[in-house]
């Protein structure tokens, strides 16, 4: 690489560290469940080397009962014990695995396209300004730091077949992912078959590296394999409440199917054209295809909160055209190394396609390595047609694109920075830190707190925001390990903090020496009412207001009249 | 009687365009089966209504995605169709889901040929979709007809190299299988498709 390759390669290294650490604390607006979870139970973990229920050996963590894959929480224990409990040491590691994706990103293109060196630089760019990864580097869901495995397992697997010492660490990137993310564990499966596929001639010739880096996974992996064997929860975490065989949809239009046969069809015959298999594989192929889907790519991205940008897609529909003429280019090519990434592209929202909640941007991250790659495949293939059809073009349609590429971005970056926490705040769950540390200054005065656990557990913000002693919550927690029709588990209580499926003021057991925290419609201004014979009423202590001054929550108390 | 005439106008006029593709008779073969187990022509050919553009009923294709958003999903092509009751069958778009290979290759095939007469398809996919786009805010069956015959193109263009890869006896084993295997899927629910039709009566022919 020459040096100003190299220079080149760093400024767009630098450039994508700074998008997605500059302000990671307070965009996005708040910290969202899942990650504040994760944050504490790698607090719990640092502080006693239990998760948050005082459970060890760690190969996932209950939390709200969705069984998270550790790997985030190990890779937060280092920010948390430099920067402390906070949104910067829980966002921290997404931000490095989101910077290091661009670099895999970087050199996986210059091993698929090592005759082209315009390739890697661009596709570099397009995935440092991409939204879909800043959306996952500058919050920590898991998915940011799964690709990053993933993304470079792929790479140092075609980079083996150069080197073949290279495949142990394929093989220990491949093991990352499974510890990181659900999903992984049907990409990395089909992804490691496909490539054995493609590559079966040259894995043959270099089989002790070949049966080194399996059993190097199985190494790292047999933990894990333990643990499913101890608690068979731990290999699928809330996948099967989520996944579509849940979904009692499919099997209400079986039933409607075979009732409008009528009785004098043929049962077998019925049967044979209405039975799971084809609905269930059905079902899998519309939630699969729903991925390529221009309203989801282009125009609204993920209709799910937290991932949802409001009018936005996940990519800039400026990469349609070169993705489309760079996949078509792909296709037609017979390389090996590009036949693995196309692969790679497509399995990648397979894992999504198994759940009812699709389009999935999260599930589906996979999708944004081959995304980029084919897109810059397609700028480069253009650009040298121009230039050796005409000679000033290339100068001209270079400057278009560069424009019109700044012009997106900055049109994400309005409605990342500006739209998102003055319209959607509460999807992110903005107002909690402000929420518990308005709570600790009045809490003295109460013997108990009740609190809403409507859009989300309460307790773990207390936790996360009061840097809880772990060990002080396991022996106060009230805790419902039985799961609900939807796998989450409950706590109920823990110190003088009580929480409510949802505190609605008309229905919540009315009493002094109460602090109740509620949304702001739940609690209302004024009310007055007798208790025991006394006369009491309603006294709001302080408010937590979105950024759009829009009353968050309450907080109030009951007061003698 | 316009929604017969006009799925069999469409229909001929197609066919002569993959003749003019192709200009091999067996491909005709091929067109008239694909255009019979695509439900946009079943609608037509068999329902009886009166066939308006205007669409008051909205389509959805996810939770917040409705209308000319969903033009260009899947969703729209293959499992929804027109919102309308009288205007679909239930549970199925305008084409099986297991002839998306079929147009996808199709579709490939003609990008790859560097004849004009390929390019004029393509372009005249485009068009197609553009008008379609502009024509009705809310996307529905006479919307989706100005590229719906050309995406049946497509379609058989897919048929017919699949079976000419078939009988080479020098092409790939696994590619052969998947193919026989796509087939045999094209034909159950090519079947399925006939037996809501006759049984379910979604608009009682």
């Amino acid at each position: 690489m020459s040096k100003f390759s190299r220079i080149f390669l760093i400024i767009i290294i630098i450039t994508a560290f700074f998008i997605r650490f500059l302000l990671v604390d307070k965009f996005p607006p708040g910290l969202y469940s899942d990650e504040t979870a994760l944050g504490y139970n790698s607090y719990s973990l640092l502080k006693t080397g239990r998760d948050e229920f005082g459970k060890s050996w760690l190969l996932s963590f209950e939390s709200f009962g969705d069984y998270k894959p550790p790997m985030s929480a190990w890779l937060m224990m280092p920010s948390i014990a430099v920067f402390g409990l906070n949104e910067l040491s829980v966002r921290l590691p997404s931000v490095i695995a989101g910077t290091l994706t661009v670099l895999i990103v970087f050199f996986l293109s210059k091993e698929i396209f090592n005759k082209n060196k315009m390739i890697p630089f661009i596709a570099a760019t397009l995935i440092a300004i991409s939204p879909w990864s800043i959306l996952f580097s500058r919050s920590s869901m898991l998915v940011g730091t799964e690709v990053m495995f993933t993304s470079g397992a792929l790479l140092f697997f075609l980079i083996s077949i150069r080197r073949p010492n290279f495949l142990y660490l394929s093989s220990f990137c491949f093991a990352g992912a499974i510890y990181t993310y659900y999903g992984a564990r049907i990409t990395v499966v089909l992804l490691v078959l496909t490539l054995a596929l493609i590559f079966k001639k040259e894995l043959v010739k270099v089989k002790l590296f070949v049966i080194g880096s399996l059993a190097i996974g199985l190494i790292l992996l047999s933990p894990l394999i333990f643990s499913i064997v101890k608690d068979p929860s731990t290999l699928t975490g809330r996948a099967k409440t989520i996944s579509i065989f849940y979904d009692p949809g499919i099997k209400l239009k079986l039933w409607e199917a075979h009732t409008l046969d009528g009785q004098r069809f043929p049962v077998y015959l019925s049967r044979f054209f209405h039975n799971k298999p084809y609905f269930y594989a059905r079902d899998m192929a519309r939630r699969y295809l729903q991925h390529f889907s221009f309203d989801f790519l282009f125009l609204t991205g993920d209709p799910h909160p937290p991932f949802k940008i409001p009018n936005f897609g996940l990519v800039f529909l400026l990469d349609l055209p070169f993705f489309l003429y760079g996949l078509y280019l792909a296709i037609r090519n017979k390389n090996k190394k590009i036949l693995a990434l196309t692969f790679y592209f497509f399995i990648s929202p397979i894992a999504a396609s198994l759940t009812f909640i699709t389009p999935s941007a999260n599930r589906s991250f996979n999708m944004i390595i081959g995304w980029t790659i084919f897109s810059a495949f397609g700028i480069s293939s253009l650009i040298n047609y121009l230039r050796h059809r005409f000679n000033i073009l290339p100068k001209i349609s270079m400057s278009f694109l560069i424009l019109g590429y700044l012009l997106l971005f900055g049109t994400f970056l309005y409605r990342y920075l500006i739209l998102i926490p003055n319209k959607n705040p509460q999807i992110w769950h903005y107002g909690r830190k402000e929420l518990v540390s308005k709570i600790t200054m009045l809490e003295k005065n109460y013997s108990q707190v009740v609190m809403s656990n409507k859009e989300g557990p309460a307790y773990i913000w207390l936790l996360f925001y009061k840097k809880y002693d772990p060990q002080r919550y396991w022996l106060s927690s009230n805790v419902d390990h039985t799961p609900d029709n939807l796998g989450w588990i409950h706590v109920n209580s823990f110190d003088k903090y009580t929480f409510l499926e949802d505190l609605d003021w008309r229905n919540v057991d009315k009493k002094p020496g109460i602090l109740y925290v509620g949304y702001e419609e739940k609690i209302p201004e004024n009310w007055s009412g007798n208790i025991n014979g006394k006369s009491y009423k309603l006294v709001i202590d302080d408010r937590v207001l979105y950024p759009n001054s829009k009353t968050a929550f309450k907080i109030a108390h009951l007061s003698e009249e | 009687m316009l929604p017969l005439i006009l799925s069999l106008a469409l229909a001929t006029f197609s066919g002569f365009w993959v003749l003019k593709l192709i200009p091999d008779k067996k491909i005709l073969f091929f067109h008239l089966i694909f255009t019979f187990i695509s439900p946009w022509f079943l609608i037509l050919f068999f329902g009886q209504f009166p066939f308006n553009m205007a669409s008051e009923k909205i389509l959805k294709c996810n939770q917040i995605t409705q209308g000319r958003a969903c033009f260009l999903s899947t969703e729209f092509l293959f499992f929804l169709g027109d919102p309308r009751e009288n205007l679909h069958i239930e549970d199925q778009g305008f084409f099986l889901l297991s002839t998306l290979p079929l147009i996808m290759s199709g579709l490939y095939i003609s990008i790859s040929k560097n004849e004009t007469k390929y390019k004029l398809t393509i372009l005249a996919l485009i068009i197609g979709l553009v008008i379609s786009f502009f024509v009705e805010k809310n996307p529905n069956l006479a919307s989706g007809l100005w590229f719906l015959p050309i995406l049946g193109i497509f379609g058989t263009l897919g048929v017919y190299r699949w079976f000419n890869y078939l009988f080479n006896k020098k092409n790939l084993q696994i590619i052969k299988l998947l193919i026989v295997l796509n087939l045999i899927w094209i034909s159950y629910e090519a079947l399925r498709l006939y037996l809501v039709l006759m049984l379910h009566k979604p608009f009682s022919i």
